[in-house]
């Protein structure tokens, strides 16, 4: 087991360093070019332009910026006062070793920093959806299976193909339009509300000084965002489950254990469900971690501050430095999911030999 | 001539089948008598079939049949609801035809969707099956390169790349297309693993068949049937990440009208003029609905051990 783990672990090396070569590639191709970017005062020199451009080494070829940029270069000497010769060492410690630079738009603040603020709100919010979104797959595809050809069961395939084909944030829209105005002004004649919304139409929790209040108290500013990301990971669950445990309906220790007379329910729960679960283990990982570059349009939609919402408003105000730590990130995050999912699988699955 | 062959065909059937015989079939037969007697598909193929042939003959319906005038635009009858005088489908924040451009926008929004899903899946084919073809160190990096760019989370990477290029409808289909192709290969390689150990090919190798051919000859065609239930529902997820990206806004940028474009501008104005909101919504889910449901009755036409 620990060296099959070990083994997985040394297998992301080489995707890790893709990844960095992929992200920085693009970024390359950006437009307009960081000097003007970082002096956009018009009171700098050119040749102190010159001199920040040597300093960035933007006039490098490809593989040394790239280099520059993944181990720094406070190891090699460079042209500090852009005089044609080499003068003093770099003062960049390179992302291997935890610098990406400072973000152009808060003023020096370190990106990691930045995304570090931010990442306990996307997680939290992935975490309720995964719960939500499994435990309701689960259930459905159960039911979807017990129930096979009937009713419940065509009605789940066609909800289950809906729950794919529908844009997240127009469905988010409806969802905010129902709950902040259609119902409340329906039933505001009933006596039931008072004609404002049901539920907080956006933000993580309400805007006071000194951050949000722990997680209870603000619980109900998550049913929104958390039920409409949900539904994707609902329906796909749902066939995912009721595949798997068809299947292993099938297979012949289900026999047996009808064969010695247990109950249906006991066959289901009891022996099916268990081993229906198993294989689903493979999607967890890819889920958790699929939901952070899905989470770019919900936090948008909902203002949720979490690092899909940073990645955007980055890109929007071209702040570069914190648009790769973000994209790098996201990616070893997604990676790591992989990596989690496959070691999960093998935990769990005791016939998976490694 | 084709009718009666056809009918020809058709009473030698009877024939046999009266004498005993029931033809065999082969998998194509099989999977088109299958879909013929599956309501839902057939239902959804019409739809789609419908919604193209509208976006296809979009400047005719829009100038002939509902009578459009495209050329002036009256700021006026801004924000006219459904079944205005005129206008059928009301009009936008600019006194625009709704309806003719929910037309064109479909014109725009299928056809990267279709051209992109094309082109990702040509990529992937040709990948996946030489991938899987040679094996070895050509096997290990396409590999990598696969996992790596999967490592990425989607729409990170769309988001950086279209900031950087701004896209034009072509653009964007290349841009698709050459992120989307590694679900594709990964099938395809796994496939041509799998049949490349198989009786067949080694006959048509000992017949000293080339290995392009028995690549493109013999094993291409034997996956012909996945392909094309990937095929729909790469479409449907390529218009559902146009929408995405455009509600972002960094797809097609407007006045170029897509059906994602038009559904994100319109949340602006979604309390004045929600049918800008919903029929825009409702095409982009009805659309990939359709295709899902036909790439899921392919999948139980083509293999009905997976739909038990």
């Amino acid at each position: 087991m620990q060296r099959y783990i070990v083994r997985r672990l040394l297998q992301a090396i080489p995707t890790f360093f893709g990844i960095t070569i992929i992200v920085y590639f693009i970024m390359l191709l950006a437009p307009g070019d960081p000097v003007a970017l970082m002096t956009f005062d018009p009171s700098i020199r050119q040749d102190e332009r010159e001199r920040l451009a040597i300093k960035l080494g933007v006039n490098d070829p490809f593989h040394i910026q790239y280099l520059r940029w993944l181990i720094g270069d406070d190891w090699m000497l460079v042209d500090s006062n852009a005089d044609g010769e080499v003068d003093s060492w770099g003062d960049n410690y390179g992302i291997l070793r935890g610098d990406f630079g400072s973000s152009f738009k808060f003023r020096g603040s370190n990106p990691l920093e930045l995304i570090s603020q931010r990442l306990g709100a996307t997680i939290e919010l992935n975490i309720a959806v995964v719960l939500i979104g499994v435990i309701g797959g689960l259930l459905i595809g159960l039911l979807a299976a017990v129930q096979r050809g009937r009713a419940f069961d065509k009605s789940s395939r066609i909800f289950a193909v809906l729950g794919d084909s529908v844009p997240v944030f127009w469905f988010a829209l409806l969802a905010i339009m129902l709950m902040g105005l259609v119902l409340p002004r329906a039933l505001e004649p009933h006596g039931i509300g008072d004609g404002s919304p049901f539920l907080p139409m956006g933000g993580r929790c309400p805007p006071v000084r000194g951050g949000c209040p722990p997680i209870y108290a603000r619980l109900h500013y998550m049913i929104l965002p958390v039920l409409v990301s949900a539904l994707g990971p609902v329906a796909g669950w749902s066939r995912f489950m009721r595949a798997s445990m068809l299947e292993t309906i099938n297979s012949d220790y289900i026999r047996t254990a009808k064969a010695k007379g247990l109950t249906s329910r006991g066959v289901w729960i009891g022996h099916g469900l268990r081993n229906a679960i198993i294989p689903l283990m493979v999607f967890l990982g890819p889920l958790m971690f699929g939901l952070i570059g899905g989470s770019v349009i919900i936090e948008r939609i909902f203002s949720w501050p979490g690092i899909g919402l940073l990645l955007f408003d980055s890109v929007v105000s071209r702040d570069y430095p914190v648009v790769m730590t973000s994209v790098v990130i996201g990616s070893i995050l997604t990676m790591l999911g992989y990596i989690a999912a496959d070691i999960l699988y093998a935990l769990f699955d005791p016939r998976v030999r490694l | 001539m084709r009718n009666g062959r056809s009918a020809v065909k058709i009473a030698k059937l009877k024939q046999r089948h009266n004498d005993g015989f029931t033809p065999s079939l082969n998998l194509y037969q099989k999977a088109f008598r299958r879909i013929r007697n599956d309501r839902p598909t057939l239902l959804a193929m019409a739809v789609l079939a419908g919604f193209a042939l509208l976006a296809l003959f979009a400047p005719f319906l829009s100038e002939t049949v509902f009578q459009v005038d495209q050329v002036t635009q009256a700021v006026r009858s801004k924000y006219l609801p459904l079944f205005s005088e005129g206008h059928v489908l009301g009009t936008d924040e600019l006194g625009r035809d709704h309806l003719s451009r929910l037309l064109y926008g479909g014109r725009i929004s299928l056809g990267i969707g279709v051209a992109a899903a094309v082109l990702s899946l040509g990529i992937g084919i040709v990948v996946g099956v030489f991938a899987g073809f040679y094996g070895g160190i050509a096997d290990d990096l396409i590999n990598w390169f696969m996992v790596t760019l999967n490592s990425i989370p989607g729409l990170y990477l769309l988001i950086i790349i279209t900031t950087l290029l701004s896209p034009s409808p072509l653009t964007l289909v290349l841009i698709f297309g050459i992120l989307g192709w590694t679900g594709t290969t990964r099938l395809v390689r796994a496939e041509t693993y799998s049949i490349k150990e198989r009786e067949y090919i080694i006959a048509a190798r000992a017949m000293g068949g080339s290995n392009w051919r028995i690549m493109f000859i013999h094993i291409v065609p034997n996956i012909f049937s996945l392909l094309i239930i990937t095929l729909s529902q790469a479409i449907g997820g390529l218009i559902l990440a146009e929408s995405s990206l455009s509600f972002l806004g960094f797809g097609v940028q407007p006045p170029t009208p897509t059906w994602g474009n038009m559904l994100s501008g319109g949340l602006e104005y979604a309390r004045k003029a929600p049918h800008l909101v919903y029929l825009p919504g409702l095409l982009i889910t009805t659309t990939v609905f359709c295709l899902y449901l036909i790439g899921d009755g392919l999948r139980d036409a083509f293999d009905p051990k997976i739909a038990d």
